[in-house]
């Protein structure tokens, strides 16, 4: 089922393109294990990103953030739909093809701890990508290990550890030396800080920005946390059931113009007491990813739904200066303003 | 071509040159001597015993010669690591420090192979001790001894502290007293048992333990305690033997069953849900027939056929949860093959279950197999096995309790010690007691 | 996956494992043996053994040989025995011992149950006290137990030297006093000694020496099972007592006693009875020593001849069926742990 790769004319300023990118896991069941469904984890993503640019994802848990993320990479085969990574389609690539191209892509995973093999010592970790790829080994691979551990702030002494031996956010600044070790220059960081504290979160965004100027990486930031996809990202997209539904490169927190960003926004609580309350509170469960509705995919938890929406699927378009939307009525619906906002407001007038 | 290599050791710098230069030209040398004489060995050893089994097959040669049956797990090993040090010597070469260690290692396993092989210890262990010698050479050590040192000690802490753990339980600690126990008896049989396996003192015959006899002697004037001495050698021997090959066998078949999924993996599991649809010891008692010759290697191969099922599923099990685990997409994710992958870091992760239930199939194996040769399936009447050794006390039970009694004691503590061990490092190595 | 689903899958799954023990065995005997001799006796003269192997199909193509050998089986033309007095066809012999066989597993199942349960309980309820290292050597002793040693031991002990002391002792081995009742004579009903005595014969004197001899035997064959089911009763009310919902049911106010009895034992059971569903493969390959130890008259101690006579067709017979039984133990044990364990459906 898969398409006829098309011609697609590349901007060079863009380095990872996917066009109508589609990844779906077959449901089984019954006496014979038959395929019964299908779960459209992503479901036609086209988007693109710059070089040197941050892009944010956000999405409720279950939307397809880090089945994307990984379906980029090609650690995920798709089921239909095209890749680019600086201009070449790795879409259909073999493994053997794939191999100079991984150099050039890393990974950071939402769980540091499990994304160490716990009986390989820090130095084999990190020093791992090296040796596959045949850079270095031994006293070599040894030395650039522990370049790479003082970029994140690590230390000789920490070499020769277990991953069991380390914390929590530098297990995580682990896991970043890794990604970096190939000087790669395209990085998914897969929710890399959901797993830590708050203080040790700022500190490791901190290090990735840092990190980004140093190597001139562009970045894939998957997090749930809006404010984290504020602080690092350039660009935002916003996910729902497989779909992106908005793609902006403004403050998602003042200008949002599709409603389910809206209800995102609106459902961040505010450090202020005298904005609480007002949030606009999603009504009813994230419908199921194995039977997406019909029409536009949020219709039925959308206040502002009407049959447009139950039969028609918006397309993704843009309103202006790269704004994308994916809603029939995009610029024409009044959410009210949110404490978010009005918070925003009260905090840059003090 | 003087690429220099920058080793971080205490800022010394490495010249490429270095591992071109004479010792190095030397212990590969050695190493592909050392090879080469390890795949003749392994290969005339594995092909003969290929050859001999068809003819035994065929009707040719009624029996295969001592050494050719006996050395055959030798054999396979040698031949895997002939090849090992093959490469290795390439790699020593081409400046890969590793592969310096890995020469300690391969040479260290070579005198232990060979010294089991006592034809062939003197001609074999003279070089490999001059290759440790040369990995100890001045100019030679500097180049990989830092790193090898560095290498070890995180390995040494973890097992300092699983040592620790082992001390501070009792029963594991006398299981292990236990093995180490018999299989010194097993090594030093000959110095031990006063009698020889099977030397009969007619005049003595029946005899209830007395000085000279401490634990009496049976219906052919065999001494019970020189034949429990001599019969250590071959139960261990052959419950070893067993599980190795049949851990080996179904660990390989297991992962890759695991790790690949699919149809093979579908099949992998039909043929061992087949296996285990036979109690152990009846389908051992099948193939052994089938075999037609009742014999102790026909014992270990019936065994062998039977365990590897066990392993095979319970290594796919461990692989099949190791392989969704975030660290195996982590390597995938820096481009490393499914064979690294599988080999560094699925296969060490599931290692510990897999110790722990070969630990245990060790003393079941003994039972299954003095249990086979009590029936009569084992060797010839008069060879010293302890599971023989009890069928023949039966028919004097009444009058000589003691021919059954000593072999029985010696097959049961062996077992208990197998699964005290086994049951204590279980525990040792549960997560929930460990740091991690 | 719904129950139904579950249970016509296992059923379905059990298929292909049936036909790869008649695989097996068909391979065992036909190719690495030579089936030949499951036809002839030490009597044939050679120049009959053309015409037999042409009478059995033998000279034909394998695959012809396989299917005859499996529609053979399934007419119940399992070969002839020549280990009896007199040859026979496997599956009479077999029709023939198999009550005692499943006497005396029986037996040993129920005392392995009736003292493997509550010890795991105390052990467990009592972890790390003397109660419990006693029981845990106990049981591993039974792991590590020569099966075929300790049934002479026993016998030793509790017969002879009870015996020589003058002393109430137990029987050296038989199913009755043959002395005094001729079983296969005067009694033989369903083949069973225990239920013919109490249902055909109301004998009591009959039901008491039929119990007695299987005392030393079912104690001897049964240690091994007890040994496991102590060992996984132990491990898994450990862990069951751990469970969150027993430290509520402690928290409030309930007695020991009605937490162990009512809450933890009815979780604790499940993984039990798996092992004991299981254990009965054991008891068969046990059966094979223990009978021959104490001379009792079922399908091991007739395997065990088989061997020594090099009866092909009847330990082809004896493994076919031993294979069988264990199938469908394993069918039934899966089927059960379905029902009373909802998880292990998605697996």
């Amino acid at each position: 089922m898969s398409d006829t790769p098309t011609e697609v004319e590349m901007d060079p300023d863009v380095l990872v393109k996917t066009v109508d990118l589609k990844k779906h896991f077959p449901l089984t069941g019954g006496v014979f294990r038959k395929v019964i469904g299908r779960v459209h984890a992503v479901d036609g993503v086209s988007l693109e990103i710059k070089r040197g640019e941050t892009l944010g994802v956000v999405g409720e848990s279950g939307c397809g953030k880090t089945t994307l993320g990984r379906t980029i990479l090609r650690l995920l085969d798709p089921t239909s739909g095209q890749i680019f990574f600086d201009g070449r389609d790795i879409t259909y690539l073999s493994r053997k093809e794939l191999q100079p191209i991984r150099r050039q892509m890393g990974i950071v995973f939402q769980d540091p701890m499990a994304s160490l093999d716990p009986r390989v010592t820090i130095k084999k970790s990190v020093g791992e990508p090296l040796v596959v790829h045949g850079i270095a080994r031994g006293p070599k691979m040894r030395a650039m290990v522990l370049d790479l551990l003082q970029k994140v702030g690590l230390n000789e002494d920490h070499l020769n550890r277990f991953p069991h031996e380390f914390s929590g956010g530098q297990r995580q600044r682990i896991c970043i030396a890794r990604a970096l070790a190939l000087r790669p220059r395209f990085i998914v960081m897969d929710e890399p800080t959901s797993s830590t504290d708050v203080s040790v979160q700022a500190q490791t965004l901190n290090l990735m920005k840092d990190l980004q100027d140093e190597f001139h990486l562009t970045y894939m930031f998957i997090s749930h946390n809006l404010s984290v996809v504020k602080h690092m990202s350039d660009r935002v997209a916003v996910m729902y059931l497989g779909k992106i539904v908005e793609l902006t490169p403004h403050d998602i927190f003042r200008t949002t113009l599709h409603p389910y960003t809206f209800a995102l926004v609106s459902a961040v609580p505010v450090p202020d007491p005298r904005f609480a309350g007002r949030a606009q509170i999603l009504k009813g469960e994230v419908p199921s990813p194995i039977n997406p509705p019909s029409g536009c995919r949020f219709h039925p938890r959308c206040v502002f739904a009407d049959e447009r929406c139950r039969t028609e699927e918006p397309q993704l378009k843009d309103v202006g200066d790269g704004h994308l939307v994916a809603c029939h009525y995009a610029g024409e619906l009044d959410f009210g303003r949110s404490a978010q906002m009005e918070y925003a407001q009260a905090v840059g007038e003090a | 071509m003087s690429e220099l290599v920058e080793t971080g050791f205490e800022e010394r710098v490495i010249s490429v040159e270095e591992f071109r230069k004479a010792p190095v030209r030397f212990l590969r040398a050695i190493m592909v001597l050392l090879s080469m004489a390890g795949l003749v060995f392994g290969g005339t050893l594995v092909l003969g015993y290929l050859v001999m089994s068809v003819m035994g097959v065929l009707g040719v040669v009624a029996e295969m010669p001592a050494y050719v049956s006996g050395y055959v797990l030798h054999g396979l090993f040698v031949l895997f690591l002939a090849y090992v040090m093959l490469r290795i010597g390439d790699l020593l070469v081409i400046g890969d420090t590793q592969a310096f260690s890995w020469t300690l290692y391969a040479n260290v396993l070579y005198i232990l192979v060979f010294l089991l092989v006592p034809e062939l210890t003197v001609y074999v262990i003279p070089p490999c001790v001059l290759a440790l010698l040369v990995l100890f050479l001045p100019g030679v050590r500097r180049l990989w001894w830092a790193e090898f040192k560095e290498d070890m000690k995180p390995r040494l802490k973890e097992m300092r502290y699983s040592l620790y753990l082992v001390g501070k339980s009792p029963l594991v600690v006398a299981g292990i007293a236990i093995i180490v126990g018999f299989t010194l008896v097993a090594l030093f049989a000959a110095d031990i048992a006063p009698y020889g396996p099977e030397q009969r003192i007619w005049e003595d015959s029946y005899q209830a333990p007395n000085p000279k006899h401490i634990w009496g002697t049976d219906d052919v004037g065999g001494d019970i305690f020189s034949r429990i001495v001599w019969g250590a050698q071959v139960d261990l021997r052959i419950s070893v033997q067993i599980v190795v090959v049949a851990l080996v066998l179904g660990t390989l078949i297991g992962a890759a069953s695991g790790y690949y999924g699919g149809k093979l993996d579908e099949l992998v599991m039909r043929i061992t849900d087949v296996f285990f649809a036979f109690p152990g010891l009846i389908l051992a008692m099948a193939i052994v027939m089938a075999l037609g010759e009742r014999s102790l290697d026909n014992i270990s191969i019936a065994l062998m056929v039977t365990w590897w099922p066990s392993y095979a599923r319970l290594v796919r099990g461990q692989v099949l949860s190791e392989r969704e685990k975030l660290y195996v997409e982590a390597a995938r994710s820096v481009g490393a093959s499914d064979s690294r992958i599988l080999l560094f870091h699925i296969v060490p992760n599931t290692i510990q279950p897999l110790i722990v239930q070969a630990t245990m199939d060790i003393g079941g194996v003994l039972l299954t197999a003095a249990g086979l040769s009590y029936i009569g399936f084992g060797p010839k009447a008069g060879v010293a096995e302890w599971g023989l050794m009890i069928s023949r006390g039966q028919d004097y039970l009444l009058i000589c309790p003691w021919i059954s009694l000593y072999p029985g004691l010696a097959i049961l503590l062996t077992a208990l010690a197998f699964n005290l061990v086994g049951d204590g490092i279980r525990d040792i190595m549960d997560p929930k007691l460990r740091r991690r | 996956m719904k129950l139904r689903d579950f249970i016509i899958r296992r059923i379905l799954l059990a298929i292909p494992v049936v036909f790869g023990v008649l695989t097996i065995t068909w391979f065992l005997s036909y190719i690495v043996g030579d089936p030949v001799v499951m036809y002839i006796t030490e009597r044939t003269p050679d120049s009959a053994i053309p015409g037999i192997k042409k009478a059995h199909g033998l000279d034909q193509p394998l695959p012809v040989q396989y299917f005859m050998y499996i529609s053979n089986l399934l007419r119940g033309d399992w070969g002839m025995s020549m280990s009896s007095a007199r040859d026979m066809p496997v599956l009479e012999v077999i029709a023939d011992k198999f009550p005692a066989t499943i006497e005396l597993a029986m037996v040993s199942m129920v005392f392995a149950v009736m003292l493997g349960i509550p010890l795991g309980i105390v052990s467990a309820t009592r972890k790390d006290k003397p109660v419990d290292h006693f029981t845990r050597v106990f049981s591993l002793a039974g792991v590590s137990m020569p099966i075929f040693w300790f049934g002479l031991m026993l016998k030793y002990v509790l017969y002879f030297q009870l015996y020589r002391a003058g002393l109430p002792h137990f029987p050296s081995g038989d199913r009755l006093n043959g002395r005094v009742f001729d079983y296969e004579k005067d009694y033989r009903v369903t083949g069973f000694v225990l239920f013919d005595a109490i249902v055909y014969h109301q004998n009591l004197e009959l039901f008491a020496d039929g119990l007695m001899h299987l005392v030393l035997p079912g104690f001897c064959l049964g240690y091994l099972t007890l040994a496991i089911i102590t060992r996984m009763m132990r491990s898994s009310m450990l862990e069951v007592l751990r469970e969150d919902y027993i430290t509520l049911a402690k928290s409030k106010g309930l007695s020991e006693r009605v937490v162990i009895y009512k809450h933890a034992l009815r979780n604790a059971m499940i993984p039990t009875v798996t092992v004991i569903g299981l254990a009965f493969g054991g008891l068969m390959s046990g059966a094979v020593l223990t009978e021959t130890i104490y001379n009792w008259p079922g399908l091991g101690r007739w395997a065990v001849r088989a061997i020594l006579n090099s009866d092909i067709a009847a330990i082809n017979g004896f493994t076919l069926l031993v294979a069988l039984i264990f199938v469908t133990a394993n069918l039934i044990v899966d089927l059960v742990y379905g029902v009373l364990d909802p998880r292990i459906r998605f697996g």
